[in-house]
């Protein structure tokens, strides 16, 4: 037998395990590095952005005195520093602190509305994938032009459409005149939270599904001119196995990566909407927290959702790099 | 069994059709090993994808001529004909094969896939032996001479050394029994020790399944040491064909006499390259595509005021001394004479 080398050579495997290595200890750096870059911005902005969270709170008639106390109440007094430095120290040991409005723990708060916002997430995310497989593999495996040029057309319109006008438009049919869905609201429980669900996901999901359904058209198509694909051409392997395993399933990982980008541009698509749909979601916890200059909900609300896009990120680029050796060039 | 006349292709990118492959003819017995010979920008790869019906992948289409197999005519052929040739009956190793395994799927499923989906067509028991797809699968790596089959199985081929990928992507050919198998530049991308293992490898497959063989490479050396005969190939045209012996002992061409000299350079030590470059694809001279850099027409030239080498069309070759040559002046060329050591005799 020969003593021709099975495995690429020891050295390299080692050299590549140092370099998977390095690369999860730049991400978890970057991780830490983002979540706290989102705090100081978060820190920033609530108190740049004109207003007092004690004048909301006690509106135009309150004395200064009772103004004056309640700032001492809620850490508002001292320098900008000061306050972060307090700000900081509690947030490593895990206390948000609490709503100005409500005087309930930001925590809790995040914990009671997140749910809602993830369950949107997740169907949105369905809707988007189904949406996407038929569309991409179709438009990446047809030589046909004008399907190209119907889907490339609608996928347009449909990414530049805003969730705010599509969401009033599809309420309109179908809760208001169908009464299929209800117009607005929501329910804490699995099966029936759906019907509030549908057309929010559905809202999100067709221009994201656009999106990666224009993804998978490429990425196939760039699968296609591959050398691999002529082997399994030439092998003979026949059609339906042929598609699939040589030219969807090599071309997905991108759309894996994408996704991780994409939860993070949803949350930023769920504060809309959360509004138009009333979604008692971490969007509309945002929202009223901004509008009340709640200092401590804002922040931390956007602390949640810096850590959550970095979290995605990560889990996206790992699973394409499970499917795909060749997205295992992590940057 | 594999008959090509007068076969010619052309790019579709542009509408012209710039030509590679220029009224090409060659011929494959039945267990014969036959070489082709060219440099990179000859068309060896386009001829090879035009036999296993691929040339639309590579913006290319065969413009004339015709490929016979066992009969039947494949120019033209419904992608339903070439579905039922390739891997059964021709099997093709492509280029730079390092890249040729599918990165996201196991050897195992690659192997085991391919194998189920020749299910359909035949006999179930034809394909595996009665056995699972699995141990089909295994007896391939076997017979390519893999070690340690059942954890290559299990690994993906970014796990597997260059030599291992091309051992596993020729296993993979092989699968369907085909009665031809064309190496497009099996050995380039390897080191030396895995190139003469391969080679060995297939001339050893050659024997134990009496196929066919179509071996394709730039290194006149390499082919020599497997093939029966001969093919050189040159800017899309045939300059010489014959068998292994005459072309090595008589060439009767100065492009092919260059590469005889070259290839045996560690022989005669200090060799001459073939002075200049090869044209590139449209950009052939007229006349004979060699003559830029012949040597015989340098010489004979001073004397060649018809101009013979450098004007007209590309000549077809024609049989001198019991092999084809397209050199016009073979005959100027003396016994086993390359263009620079031989003495020139009176042209024409």
């Amino acid at each position: 037998m020969t003593t021709e080398t099975v495995n690429a050579p020891a050295e390299e495997l080692e050299q590549r395990k140092e370099r998977v290595a390095a690369a999860v200890a730049r991400r978890l750096l970057r991780a830490v590095l983002v979540a706290w870059g989102v705090s100081l911005v978060a820190f920033a902005l609530v108190r740049i952005v004109p207003g007092d969270p004690v004048a909301v709170l006690l509106g135009d008639l309150a004395s200064e005195e009772r103004i004056q106390r309640l700032r001492e109440e809620l850490h508002l007094t001292g320098s900008f520093v000061n306050q972060y430095l307090g700000y900081m120290s509690d947030l490593l040991k895990l206390d948000f602190g609490r709503s100005i409005m409500t005087t309930r723990p930001v925590l809790t708060g995040i914990g009671d509305t997140l749910p809602v916002t993830l369950w949107l997430t997740g169907f949105g995310m369905l809707v988007a994938v189904i949406i996407a497989l038929p569309l991409g593999v179709v438009g990446g495996l047809t030589r046909s032009n004008l399907y190209r040029l119907s889907f490339n057309l609608l996928s347009s319109a449909l990414i530049a459409t805003p969730v705010f006008v599509s969401g009033v438009l599809l309420l309109l049919p179908f809760a208001v005149w169908l009464r299929w869905v209800p117009v607005a609201g929501y329910e804490y429980a699995f099966p029936q939270n759906i019907k509030y669900l549908i057309l929010p996901a559905v809202v999100t999901g067709i221009p994201i599904g656009m999106i990666f359904g224009r993804v998978l058209q490429e990425s196939i198509r760039e699968t296609y001119t591959e050398e691999f694909v002529e082997t399994g051409l030439v092998w003979g392997i026949d059609k339906t196995a042929f598609m699939w395993r040589y030219l969807v399933r090599p071309s997905i990982a991108p759309v894996i990566g994408l996704m991780g980008y994409i939860v993070g541009a949803y949350l930023a698509a769920a504060v809309i909407v959360e509004t138009v749909f009333v979604l008692p979601g971490i969007g509309t916890y945002l929202v009223r927290g901004v509008l009340a200059r709640d200092y401590p909900v804002v922040q931390g609300t956007l602390f949640i959702f810096g850590f959550i896009v970095v979290a995605v990120h990560f889990l996206a680029d790992t699973l394409a790099a499970v499917i795909d050796p060749r997205a295992r060039v992590m940057s | 069994m594999l008959a090509v006349e007068d076969l010619s292709i052309g790019l579709t990118v542009h509408k012209e059709g710039i030509p590679v492959v220029d009224t090409v003819t060659l011929g494959v017995e039945m267990g014969e090993a036959v070489g082709l010979v060219g440099e990179s920008g000859s068309g060896k790869s386009m001829l090879c994808r035009a036999l296993v019906g691929t040339l639309h992948r590579h913006s290319a289409a065969v413009t004339g001529g015709s490929i016979r197999f066992e009969g039947e005519e494949l120019v033209g052929a419904p992608e339903s004909v070439w579905r039922r040739v390739r891997g059964r009956k021709i099997a093709y190793v492509p280029q730079s094969s390092l890249a040729g395994l599918n990165p996201v799927l196991t050897v195992g499923k690659q192997l085991t896939g391919l194998i189920r989906s020749a299910k359909s067509e035949i006999a179930k028991s034809e394909i595996t032996g009665g056995g699972s797809a699995r141990s089909r699968a295994r007896d391939l790596l076997e017979m390519v001479e893999i070690p340690r089959v059942d954890s290559v199985m299990n690994e993906r081929p970014h796990q597997l050394s260059g030599g291992m990928r091309q051992r596993v992507v020729i296993a993979g050919a092989l699968a369907r029994s085909p009665s031809l198998l064309i190496a497009d530049e099996p050995t380039t991308a390897l080191d030396v020790r895995v190139q003469a293992r391969i080679l060995d490898l297939l001339r050893r497959l050659r024997d134990q399944l009496g196929m066919s063989l179509l071996l394709v490479s730039h290194d006149l050396a390499v082919v020599q040491e497997v093939c029966d005969s001969i093919v050189v190939l040159y800017a899309g045209a045939v300059m010489e064909a014959g068998s292994q012996e005459a072309i090595r002992r008589r060439s009767r061409h100065p492009y092919t006499a260059g590469l005889v000299a070259a290839a045996s350079m560690d022989i005669a030590g200090g060799f001459e390259p073939i002075p200049g470059e090869a044209p590139s694809v449209g950009a052939w001279p007229t006349g004979c595509r060699f003559w830029p850099r012949c040597s015989l027409t340098l010489r004979v030239g001073e004397g060649d005021v018809h101009g013979r080498c450098s004007t007209g069309s590309q000549p077809l070759p024609v049989e001198v001394e019991g092999r084809l040559t397209a050199c016009t002046f073979a005959s100027a060329m003396s016994e086993g004479g390359g263009n620079r050591s031989g003495e020139a005799g009176a042209p024409g």
